[in-house]
């Protein structure tokens, strides 16, 4: 095993095809140990494609992925150390929330036995669920589903965190609540996030850097950090510059539309 | 008890019906109801009475079982693998679609003789394409959004299989195993009669060949009892109980 130094994820030079069809081409970024990396783009730019290679779920061309010191290309151990939400809580709808979350511990476990409850209980006490650990899926609301999947994905402990749009289909409420949560359980946990969005707001409220993509075929137009202290503000002369600054880069090219306030 | 008073009415009036049809059939020809308990009553408590109904319910339950297991493991083997895909489209299910369950039977008679083997492999066989066929149509219409979910935690198959698609499959395996224990009760009658010597089918075919009609009755009612109790008291039971959830999708956010 390598040394896994300061990295969480480093992705060299990725290339991704479907026949001739070139998907994704020289991406290059890395995600630092703790650190939150938001990645913006048009809709149907190859967003999601990164996260899901990453996340070892679907087969890249070329390049190089390495989680944790790893290489997900040459052995998949490094993706033990991943989780994933996506954009649907996909939860399985005859489990209770408890037993929702529990899924991951099960599936991750190689030897049979009780199943860590108290992390189950402190993984929905962080995603202020307690009260709801009997509910069934069909009686938790789109918000309430995706906090489950939340706590799913972290009861295993991560070293680094996907989300796939997390919050895409939920209402504007919803949507700044979970931002603001996300954020909280993300320091709280000290784990790496990489979350892709197709909402700039989103992305300069939740992120450390965010990069920025362009349509196909994909490539990275420009790294942008983000300074400012946490918790931020949802509207400041920064946030209003920075939003100018990203939707500057996509003149021409359809962004998605930031819900206003 | 409104409720109750029409399902009464008609219960009474089926006895009733057939209480005068009875009464005005020429002479054996028709026991009337209470012959009919009767004679079921004597059979029951006959030497070795219950002893032909506990060995049919053993055998519909084992053979019903053995057809399940099959059925499942070639459903499930549709799905990881395009070589069972193919034989079980083209071979195993036109096979066992398209020969006669009394065909089996015969032939394990031949084989088997007439030893338990042989009803219990013919009600498998009859029972076996009910759980294939359901088992294969639901590994059609798994959410692959839940199992991709799913192998995002663990690159084990079998943990998926157990955790995530085998639960996913239990409505499809639910109504598997009501046709498939319908068709069983139905089957164990021919299968006792060509292929044993105890058991509720023999009984009847015992009964039949001395013609004791009332017997004859008797053990057509006994049959009649038990599937009832089967199919409207314990699927129902476990369908409102327990399949609810199951039925519930997972709503897309909107």
């Amino acid at each position: 095993m390598e040394n896994p130094g300061t990295e969480a994820l480093v992705i060299k030079d990725l290339r991704k095809g479907y026949g001739p069809l070139e998907v994704l081409s020289g991406i290059s970024f890395s995600v630092a140990r703790g650190e939150l990396v938001c990645i913006l783009g048009p809709s149907g730019c190859g967003k999601t494609t990164i996260l899901r290679i990453a996340a070892g779920l679907i087969p890249f061309d070329s390049g190089e992925v390495v989680i944790n010191g790893e290489d997900i290309g040459k052995n998949r151990n490094g993706l033990r150390n991943v989780s994933v939400v996506f954009q649907e809580p996909r939860l399985l709808p005859w489990r209770n929330a408890r037993k929702n979350v529990q899924l991951s511990l099960e599936l991750r476990k190689d030897s049979h036995g009780e199943e860590g409850t108290a992390e189950v209980d402190s993984a929905l006490e962080l995603v202020g669920l307690s009260d709801f650990a009997g509910s069934y899926p069909h009686e938790l609301s789109g918000g309430m589903k995706q906090r489950v999947a939340l706590a799913r994905a972290i009861v295993t402990e991560p070293e680094i965190l996907f989300m796939d749009e997390p919050l895409t289909g939920l209402d504007m409420r919803n949507r700044e609540e979970l931002q603001d949560e996300i954020v909280r359980i993300w320091s709280n946990k000290k784990v790496s996030l990489l979350l892709v969005t197709h909402d700039p707001a989103e992305a300069i409220h939740m992120a450390d850097r965010i990069i920025v993509l362009s349509g196909r075929p994909t490539r990275i137009k420009s790294i942008i950090g983000v300074k400012s202290p946490r918790p931020r503000p949802r509207d400041s002369s920064e946030v209003r510059e920075l939003e100018k600054t990203i939707r500057g880069l996509f003149a021409g090219e359809s962004i998605g539309e930031s819900p206003r306030r | 008890m409104r409720k109750l008073a029409l399902p009464a009415l008609a219960i009474v009036a089926f006895i009733a019906t057939w209480w005068i049809l009875a009464a005005s059939a020429r002479s054996g020809l028709l026991p009337n109801p209470l012959q009919t308990v009767v004679a079921l009553y004597q059979r029951l408590t006959a030497p070795r009475g219950f002893n032909h109904v506990g060995v049919t319910v053993y055998r519909v339950f084992l053979g019903t079982l053995i057809g399940a297991v099959a059925g499942i493991v070639l459903g499930v083997a549709t799905r990881y693998s395009k070589l069972a895909e193919a034989a079980v489209r083209s071979v195993i299910y036109p096979l066992l679609q398209a020969v006669p369950t009394i065909c089996w039977a015969l032939v394990f008679v031949l084989w088997f003789g007439l030893h338990d083997t042989t009803p219990i492999l013919t009600i498998a066989v009859a029972a076996a394409p009910f759980f294939l066929i359901n088992v294969w149509e639901g590994m059609k219409e798994l959410d692959s959004n839940l199992i991709e979910m799913a192998s995002s935690y663990t690159h084990n198959k079998g943990r998926i299989l157990g955790k995530v698609i085998l639960p996913m499959l239990y409505p499809y395996l639910f109504a598997a195993a009501k046709s498939g224990f319908s068709t069983a009760w139905k089957i164990v009658v021919p299968a006792e009669i060509f292929g044993s010597t105890s058991g509720m089918g023999y009984m009847l075919s015992i009964a039949f060949e001395s013609y004791r009609i009332a017997d004859v009755f008797g053990w057509t009612l006994a049959f009649a009892i038990i599937i009832i109790i089967f199919d409207y008291g314990l699927f129902n039971f476990v369908d409102k109980r327990y399949m609810r959830k199951w039925k519930t999708p997972e709503l897309k956010p909107s």
